[in-house]
């Protein structure tokens, strides 16, 4: 009789190279990283310059290869996207006027990506961008600006947006997070803590850099929605005033629930007794910051 | 004009031209050879998962055929998901492990995309979810790595837990 090893053969693995990128081809990101776990054989397949390449046209799009320096394999060019993925610096934005008159660019080495716009003064407030490749679930999006000066008065009606661009995504109505800049950040309501994971919280001050916290915004919670979807982002005030005294840093999403993942990942107990101090503070930082969220959905819907 | 086909096994199956020509490796041969009527050897595909693929053609064979254009590599073309599997497909391919890599192969070598891609659709929403050890189980792998391969491995692939 046949030992059950052979007649339960492992034909996956037999499988040729080719077949098997056919089939990873299909999966996301994360369960490629686990079947890469599982063997040698598949540790090596799922290193597939071919693969990448696919895994990288279809969330980024086809345009994104183009970006492929000659240092970036084809995963580790799907890597660095999907570390930036969730963000989006000043000088990726798409700002009408920013011609060095009305807007320019600066270097600015307070901020996080060192290239910050700064408004000098201009009517039409258009500014816009696009984050490719975001995961279904929900975000907080949050823009990094710094008021300055005697501008701020001059911006409460600008509106922040961010909002779910899917051909999909018209026939759903979940899709689009706003707030205006009102009177932030005087009104009490607004006084978030900043929101930025391994910061601990610190006071608000008019001039620092701080995070204008939109509500939460779900992305693709619709039955057979892609993996990932396009999330576009805007601050528009078209009204016929003249407004100065503003810089931005970016805009980024933050998951709903990463505070939970930190938590897991610091279950394990190898951390020293003073880590395990240090992370239960963070995390508090955190889950205020998410609550306050809430207050602050409240207080919109309040407004409308 | 039926066509003949002869399995690996000697098994011979006689279908509808319309049938055999889902196949492109057959469709191409039809069209070079004429129709001699002789069997057509498949020497890489066994009886029982010939009648398989037979009976996927069968239900198929009105289906319009794929431009040539749609590139088998093109990457729109690896755009679709893998949970569109239509309900007579997804019962078609309720088959056991050993059963379903056969058809992949045979589908392969016979050139038959549509069924090429259900067969890597089921195996890929198997995956799906699952952990490293739960994938081992299902397929049979052998982890074959030493407790530092293993360990290496899983924190080069940490970042992609939540890419």
């Amino acid at each position: 009789m046949a030992p059950i090893s052979i007649l339960e053969r492992d034909r996956f693995s037999t499988l040729p190279q080719e077949l098997s990128i056919q089939i990873i081809k299909f999966l996301s990101c994360s369960d490629v990283g686990r079947l890469a776990q599982t063997s040698r054989h598949f540790s090596v397949v799922t290193r597939d310059e071919y693969l990448w390449n696919l895994m990288t046209a279809w969330r980024f799009g086809k345009d994104a290869l183009s970006a492929q320096g000659p240092i970036h394999s084809p995963k580790e060019l799907y890597q660095t996207l999907s570390a930036d993925g969730l963000s989006l610096r000043a000088d990726k934005l798409s700002i009408v006027w920013n011609d060095g008159r009305y807007w320019q660019m600066e270097e600015d080495l307070s901020s996080q990506s060192g290239l910050v716009a700064t408004l000098r003064s201009v009517c039409w407030f258009d500014v816009r961008g696009q984050i490719n490749g975001v995961p279904r679930g929900k975000y907080i999006p949050i823009w990094r600006i710094k008021l300055v000066g005697r501008g701020p008065h001059t911006l409460s009606g600008v509106t922040f947006k961010a909002s779910t661009i899917s051909e999909e995504a018209a026939a759903h109505d979940s899709t689009a997070s706003t707030r205006i800049l009102g009177n932030f950040p005087d009104d009490p309501s607004y006084s978030l803590p900043t929101f930025v994971p391994g910061e601990a919280s610190r006071p608000l001050r008019p001039t620092d850099w701080t995070d204008f916290v939109l509500p939460e915004l779900s992305v693709g919670d619709w039955e057979g929605a892609p993996p990932y979807l396009k999330v576009e982002v805007e601050a528009i005030d078209h009204a016929d005033t003249w407004k100065f005294g503003l810089k931005i840093d970016g805009v980024r999403l933050v998951r709903v629930g990463e505070e939970e993942r930190i938590a897991q990942e610091s279950q394990p107990n190898e951390g020293s007794a003073d880590e395990e101090g240090v992370v239960p503070l963070l995390l508090r930082g955190l889950r205020t910051g998410v609550a306050q969220v809430g207050g602050v959905m409240r207080d919109a819907l309040g407004l409308i | 004009m039926p066509v003949v086909l002869q399995a690996s096994d000697n098994q011979q199956f006689t279908i509808e031209k319309a049938v055999a020509e889902r196949s492109m490796l057959l469709k191409n041969m039809l069209e070079d050879v004429g129709e001699a009527g002789e069997p057509i050897p498949l020497p890489n595909v066994a009886g029982s998962i010939l009648k398989k693929v037979i009976e996927y053609c069968e239900h198929h064979k009105e289906d319009p055929v794929p431009s040539a254009e749609e590139d088998k590599d093109a990457f729109e073309s690896s755009r679709r998901k893998a949970d569109d599997i239509d309900e007579w497909d997804a019962q078609f391919i309720k088959v056991g492990n050993e059963e379903l890599f056969e058809i992949i192969l045979a589908a392969n070598y016979l050139d038959i995309k549509p069924l090429l891609d259900l067969g890597c659709k089921t195996v890929a929403n198997m995956i799906k979810g699952k952990t490293p050890e739960q994938i081992r189980e299902m397929f049979n792998i052998e982890n074959d790595f030493t407790p530092e391969e293993e360990d290496q491995i899983r924190r080069e692939n940490e970042w992609a837990a939540d890419a």
